[in-house]
Formats: structure tokens, sequence, C-alpha cells
């Protein structure tokens, strides 16, 4: 059976499909799937880790610890959970609301976790108002894969790098690549432009 | 990362249906990695065809090295050991000069292959496996700098 998702919208390299959902009601669920997994309405995936297990998945140089990992059918689930101080997205404009670097660490852990298990992964960030599924593009995960290296490299780390590095790291590229630029923001270029222009005659 | 790992596409009731199947492979000492690098395997000449023409180049566009001639003398330098704080790891390839006339980078790479100064803002979260207290030492960090994690 379908998920029944909000939007899908290509942002920060993904093809990202969102469900957005009332956080006074899901938050108080008692059951884990229903709290953070709001899209399933009758699935029950079965949780293998959460974050008090610290378990680490390595793909070396790349060490990350989602902050839960389930069993769905004959695949995986990893989650990472960003409430961003309780804010909510918004539908009408959550692409400029998802925060690039979650994106990056939500996607750096699931391949994580696919390598060590050997199992397809499902990348989901959950929000404080809304879950993402997140489908990334190739040349995102080819940058992922190469600048796991680089980012070890950079971060001065001996052994590993974590998932949260490696985003940090990558997100410059990644709103470079893929960043949105609307009507708005290509008015406040061209005015930005305009008074450089006039302050800066000769 | 030298793992073949599939990324599911598809999310229903019943399970994570996957067709973007990641074939990863290190394909150097050095650590450099790829995506599905089948020409790789295609034999050295193309190798070594390449090697040739980065090598004409190099040679026929020097770089800063073979310019020296042209640089200035340098500029006095004072407490220049004390530029970087004590355990600081030195960057391969640049030096980092605190002269009487300013701050002296030599080195410096041509091309930008860092982001920028704000990335090193970015709180951690993942610690290694030989030490996971670290995840809520890099949490407790991570709640000071940031509280919205």
């Amino acid at each position: 059976m379908e998920l029944t998702w909000t939007d899908r919208q290509s942002v920060h390299g993904c093809d990202i499909s969102a469900c957005f959902f009332d956080p006074q009601v899901v938050d108080r669920e008692d059951d884990f799937t229903r709290r953070m997994l709001p899209v399933f309405k009758t699935a029950r995936p079965a949780l293998l880790y959460s974050e008090q297990d610290r378990k680490n998945f390595v793909a070396d140089p790349l060490i990350a610890q989602p902050d839960a990992v389930l069993r769905h059918g004959r695949g995986l689930l990893s989650l990472e959970f960003k409430s961003q101080s309780r804010r909510s997205h918004r539908p009408e404009q959550w692409q400029r609301d998802i925060p690039c670097s979650g994106v990056l660490q939500t996607l750096a852990a699931a391949m994580a976790v696919a390598m060590e298990s050997g199992k397809t992964v499902a990348p989901l960030l959950r929000c404080h108002n809304v879950i993402y599924f997140l489908r990334p593009h190739p040349e995102l995960v080819t940058r992922l894969m190469t600048g796991a290296t680089e980012a070890k490299a950079y971060w001065g780390e001996d052994r590993y790098v974590s998932a949260s590095q490696l985003a940090a790291y990558c997100e410059p590229w990644v709103r470079s690549r893929f960043g949105i630029k609307d009507d708005a923001q290509a008015a406040s270029s061209d005015a930005g432009r305009v008074r450089h222009e006039e302050m800066l005659r000769r | 990362m030298d793992r073949d790992f599939t990324l599911g596409t598809e999310l229903t009731e019943e399970g994570v249906g996957g067709d973007r199947h990641i074939s990863a492979r290190q394909t150097s000492a050095a650590g450099s990695s790829g995506l599905n690098l089948n020409a790789a395997t295609n034999g050295g000449w193309g190798l070594v065809v390449g090697a040739l023409a980065l090598w004409a180049i190099w040679w026929l566009f020097p770089g800063n090295q073979r310019q020296q001639p042209h640089t200035p003398p340098r500029p006095a330098l004072s407490e220049a050991p004390a530029a970087l704080p004590p355990g600081t790891p030195k960057p391969r390839g640049v030096t980092v000069e605190l002269g009487a006339n300013g701050v002296v980078i030599k080195g410096a790479p041509t091309t930008a292959s860092t982001p920028s100064s704000g990335v090193g803002k970015t709180t951690h979260k993942a610690a290694p496996a030989a030490s996971p207290p670290a995840r809520s030492r890099a949490a407790s960090a991570a709640a000071a700098a940031q509280p919205d994690q």
C-alpha cells in the first residue's frame, strides 16, 4: 500500500517526499513508530537500534550513529531526528525550512548503515512537524562518497569522519550545486549588483 | 568505503524498495573512490597517456614553484612559531607566518579544495567506535553551541 505524502520536490540534491502532521498529537504517542514515523498508517517497522544504544555503523572512513534504525520488510529505515527547537516547517515553503546539513547527515548515516548491513536502506529525516523521505541524486552520493576521505583530512581526524562532519564539509558544495534561487533571491541579487556598481563607480 | 550498497527509492507500508544501487570501490592507495568506475579496468594505456598529458601541461604552464626568482624578499618575522597555538596540526604545503607587515601565507593551493571557514562552527555528533561516550560529549557541545539539535 502506498504511503500518503503531502508534497514532493527536489531540494539539496535530493528528490524529497514530505509528510506533514500535527506535532501536538503525534508527539504524545507512546508507540515509537506512531511517534517518530507518522507517515505509516498500518505498518509497524521493528526498532533495531535507537540513540541510547550508541550503535556505530562504519563504512571506513565514515562512521555514523543514526538516531534510529528499523527493519521494514526486507530493508531498513535509517532515521535522523532534528527538532530545531520545535520549529515547524511551512507546508508551502518547506524547501526553505529543511536543514541542508540535516539532509546530508541523514544521507551519510544511511549510506553507512547500507554498507555495513548489506540491506536496502531508506533515509528518513524527522523534523518537528514533518517527516521527509530522501532519494539522493547520484551526483550527490558520489560527492559524499569521495568527500569522506577529504573530510577526514579536513577535520584532522585520525581514524574516522562522522556523518555530521561529512555533512558540514559537503554542505557548501551542495548549496552551490543544488541551491534554490527563486524570484525574490534573483531580485535581491540584481539589486545588490546595481548598488555595487553605484558605490564603486569611478 | 569499498562495498556496494543500495539506498531505497520506494517506500510503502510493506517495505523498502530500492533501485539506486551504488557500487563504491577504492581506486587508489591514496583513498580516492568513485562510483561504478568500470573504465578504470580498461588497461593502463589510458593512464600512461593521461600521465604524459598532465606532465606536458605542467611543463608548459609552470606553477608558482618555478617562478620563485620573481618573489620579493621575505619580510622580517617576529614570533613566527607562536602564530599557531600548541597542538594545532600544520596544514600540508601551506605555511602561515606572522611578519612585521602582516600575515604571510605561502603555498596556498591555486584551486579551492576546502569549504569556507564557517563550516568549522558545525558540531559533530557521531563518535569513533572505540569511545562511545564521545557522542554524549559531542551532544553536550552541540547543546551548548546549537540548542536546536
